[in-house]
């Protein structure tokens, strides 16, 4: 059954179809609560209540967007929340990249050691795994802002939208979050990656 | 470099973010620049990453009991101790009653407003101000009221 008619069928008082609706998407939605707001029970909690809004809201979906796009949208805007609650009691950093490193970061420093071919390279598998620690160092501005444009496909103009900044501010914020991001996966990297940035590995 | 600063933002546009001839230029720029080259090469080794590695934790965490925990708070809202005392309050009679009353009271108490303007104009327009030399008569519904200028006092 599509989400449309699952959305009919819960609108209508059909428990197992908002279920079926829950189970789906519930894992993707958590996915972008937990690279928000970072830790597991907030993101556990906020992806429960993203599911509460959406079934208490159910009535007002007119599927002009997808029901998935609908739900993501919910889930960021409540994790977004979420941090701003806490801000004033939390001092997020960058602690363990070094700039020179994210300096290094802006000029490719992944590029050298993986070469020109990245669907071929089986570096990659190792970045995925070191990726989860990577968003972990990340300060929350720059981790947020890479969730909603990975994992939940905003354009640039939406991106801006949602944060309340300009076209101009997403772009700059999104490249310094891509140089740190890079700068994290490298750190941990073997040795011959992060001595050769600009030579032969 | 100049360039560099301001074309390297751009690297990871997606199509039709960029207007054209931005994109144009910005295709030309990396395809002669070394390190935006890299730049570029360097994002596409981690596109997607970000995602799968978010899903992939997703994937480890038991959700078994995350659905039935949804509808267990849904009930929860709906009818928890919450919920019952807004209900109780929105269905109390004497809510209903204050809802059938509360026009009428406004009416009423509009109409009284009303009265107590047009009595303020009564008393404006029963003043009358007459000025003979220094001295001030106010005519006010309690008779005549007689403001005697300080240089009247002293003649």
């Amino acid at each position: 059954m599509d989400d449309l008619a699952l959305v009919d069928a819960a609108r209508a008082g059909d428990t197992d179809a908002f279920t079926a609706l829950v189970v789906r998407y519930q894992r993707k939605v958590y996915a972008v609560a937990l690279g928000i707001v970072k830790d597991t029970d907030q993101a556990w909690d906020v992806s429960q209540e993203a599911f509460v809004r959406v079934h208490g809201h159910l009535a007002e979906f007119k599927g002009e967007s997808s029901f998935q796009t609908w739900v993501l949208r919910i889930a960021s805007h409540l994790a977004i929340d979420s941090l701003r609650r806490e801000r004033k009691n939390r001092r997020d950093q960058l602690e363990d990249v070094a700039e020179e490193l994210i300096g290094e970061a802006g000029e490719g420093i992944l590029s050298t050691p993986l070469g020109n071919d990245p669907a071929a390279n089986l570096l990659r598998r190792e970045l995925g795994e070191r990726m989860e620690a990577a968003l972990d160092r990340l300060p929350e501005i720059h981790r947020t802002i890479l969730v909603l444009r990975e994992v939940e496909g905003l354009s640039y103009d939406e991106l801006a939208e949602r944060l309340g900044v300009q076209k101009g501010t997403v772009m700059s914020r999104l490249f310094h979050a891509r140089k740190k991001m890079q700068a994290a996966l490298a750190r941990d990297a073997s040795p011959s990656w992060r001595e050769t940035p600009g030579g032969e590995a | 470099m100049a360039d560099c600063t301001s074309y390297r933002p751009l690297i990871g546009s997606r199509e039709g973010e960029l207007p054209p001839a931005e994109a144009a230029a910005l295709a030309d720029h990396v395809a002669g620049c070394e390190g935006c080259h890299r730049w570029a090469v360097s994002l596409a080794v981690t596109e997607g990453l970000v995602s799968e590695t978010l899903l992939a934790v997703a994937a480890r965490r038991d959700f078994t009991d995350f659905a039935g925990q949804v509808v267990a708070r849904i009930e929860r809202r709906r009818f928890g101790p919450l919920a019952r005392l807004r209900r109780s309050i929105i269905l109390h009679p004497w809510f209903a009653v204050g809802g059938t009353l509360a026009p009428i009271a406004a009416a009423l108490l509009v109409a009284l407003y009303v009265q107590r303007g047009a009595g303020s104009e009564l008393t404006a327009s029963s003043l009358e101000v007459n000025s003979e030399g220094a001295t001030t008569i106010i005519q006010s519904i309690d008779g005549p009221l007689v403001l005697i200028d300080d240089d009247d006092e002293e003649t």
